[in-house]
């Protein structure tokens, strides 16, 4: 199968669980931030080449439909793919510690980032906007969802993988 | 070396572009490429109007399972406080007949007690009551029975049999009954006893006596069996005429038998407790 058939797909899977996540109401307006965890869950794994690009692609996908700065999302995103791929090595990310860890350390980092990014980007005169409670759920989602997101991705890769097998055989 | 730093360059490069775009976001380069990026994106609109209509319908699902729930609770809850409300309706209204038989001092010869009404005679409706106080509560035979009817004492009866915890009372409709009486207007005297059926008649009116329909007959306390100015009815009907000796009157029962639900207990001073 093509490298790039499958980054399509990916892209366009994790897209569309994506919208779906949306139409999901939860507290305090707060949404997991999925893409984020679909990053970290690549690069996890090894795969830092597609987890960087994914994200990169995601995030400025977010940035299109979102009042975000074009570009923003898309740089966060793409480094915390870079970052978990690089750590992936030393790191065992089936164990769901190590899950949770990652995904308490990709949200804190996507939320600073976005806010200095934010700040150091937006126009002076632009309201910048920031809800205590809606941080904290999108924290406390991310943590619930984050051994959702990572077993997902791990049979989505194993499924391309016995694809190909199949294919190659 | 290309393939070893691969990721390395891919970062450098995706940096270079992001940090360009955040740079120049006024730019109009960078706004055609957000745009071009919308326009690769659009078909994806429709289903995310889409998918926020299902949220939307979940949401209102959910709401309506929610509601449907809360309905069910108050339902039964509302249920629950118009049986509360009968029930404080009841309650409220025995407070009132008792305070009302509590709140007479009737005869300073006599003490009194309340009592409640256990069961009626279902063979003969008006003629016997069955009252919640008996021996133990120092009830004598023949102690007079009455009650509160709109604010005045009524004539209920009197003991005729007595057991530990209960007693009978025969009620002045029977016709067993006697009671001496007396029109409350012109002071005549006469007797009065029971029909059955809800009725009472008063003998020995002289064939002169002015008594008149709507006039009150009272106790007259002849005896000391039943103590004196107590209502025992109103007068319906007068039968006799000059060629008789005595007129017969008809009395309707100033107690509502049917109604009655508490009564008043008298004991003599010198015997009661």
């Amino acid at each position: 199968m093509s490298p790039w058939l499958f980054g399509f797909s990916s892209f366009l899977v994790g897209w569309a669980l994506q919208l779906v996540l949306l139409g999901i109401a939860f507290p305090a307006s707060a949404t997991p931030q999925w893409l984020m965890l679909s990053a970290l869950a690549l690069g996890g794994m090894g795969k830092t080449d597609l987890a960087q690009t994914l994200g990169l692609l995601w995030g400025l996908s977010l940035d299109v439909f979102g009042v975000s700065l074009f570009g923003s999302q898309g740089f966060l995103l793409m480094l915390t793919g870079y970052v978990a791929g690089r750590a992936s090595r030393q790191l065992n990310a089936e164990k769901p510690a190590t899950q949770l860890t990652l995904a308490f350390l990709g949200s804190f980092f996507f939320m600073a980032g976005l806010f200095v990014l934010e700040y150091f980007f937006r126009s002076l005169t632009a309201p910048r906007h920031f809800s205590f409670w809606t941080a904290f759920f999108e924290f406390a989602l991310n943590l619930a969802l984050a051994p959702l997101v990572f077993l997902f991705w791990r049979k989505w890769l194993e499924l391309w993988s016995r694809m190909e097998k199949e294919r190659a055989s | 070396m290309l393939q070893r730093h691969l990721s390395e360059f891919l970062v450098a490069l995706y940096t270079v572009f992001c940090l360009g775009c955040l740079s120049w976001s006024a730019d109009s380069l960078v706004r055609t490429l957000k745009h071009t990026c919308l326009y690769l994106l659009s078909p994806s609109l429709p289903v995310i109007s889409q998918m926020e209509t299902w949220g939307t319908f979940g949401r209102n699902m959910s709401r309506m399972i929610r509601l449907d729930d809360k309905y069910r609770r108050n339902e039964t809850k509302w249920e629950r406080d118009k049986l509360d409300e009968l029930r404080l309706a009841a309650l409220a209204d025995e407070n009132q007949r008792l305070s009302a038989l509590l709140g007479v001092s009737p005869f300073p010869d006599y003490s009194s007690r309340a009592s409640r009404v256990l069961a009626r005679d279902a063979n003969d409706w008006f003629h016997s009551i069955l009252i919640q106080k008996g021996l133990r509560h120092g009830v004598k035979l023949s102690d007079p029975v009455l009650t509160v009817q709109n604010e005045r004492l009524a004539l209920v009866g009197q003991v005729v049999e007595l057991y530990e915890r209960t007693c009978r009372v025969l009620l002045i409709t029977d016709p067993l009954s006697a009671v001496s009486a007396r029109l409350s207007r012109t002071g005549e005297e006469g007797a009065v006893e029971g029909q059955g059926m809800n009725r009472l008649v008063m003998h020995y009116l002289l064939s002169d006596s002015d008594v008149r329909v709507g006039d009150e007959v009272v106790s007259a306390g002849l005896g000391h069996v039943f103590p004196e100015g107590v209502l025992l009815g109103t007068v319906v009907s007068v039968e006799g005429g000059s060629d008789e000796s005595f007129k017969r009157v008809y009395l309707k029962p100033a107690v509502r038998i049917s109604r009655l639900q508490e009564v008043l207990l008298l004991s003599r001073r010198s015997e009661g407790k």
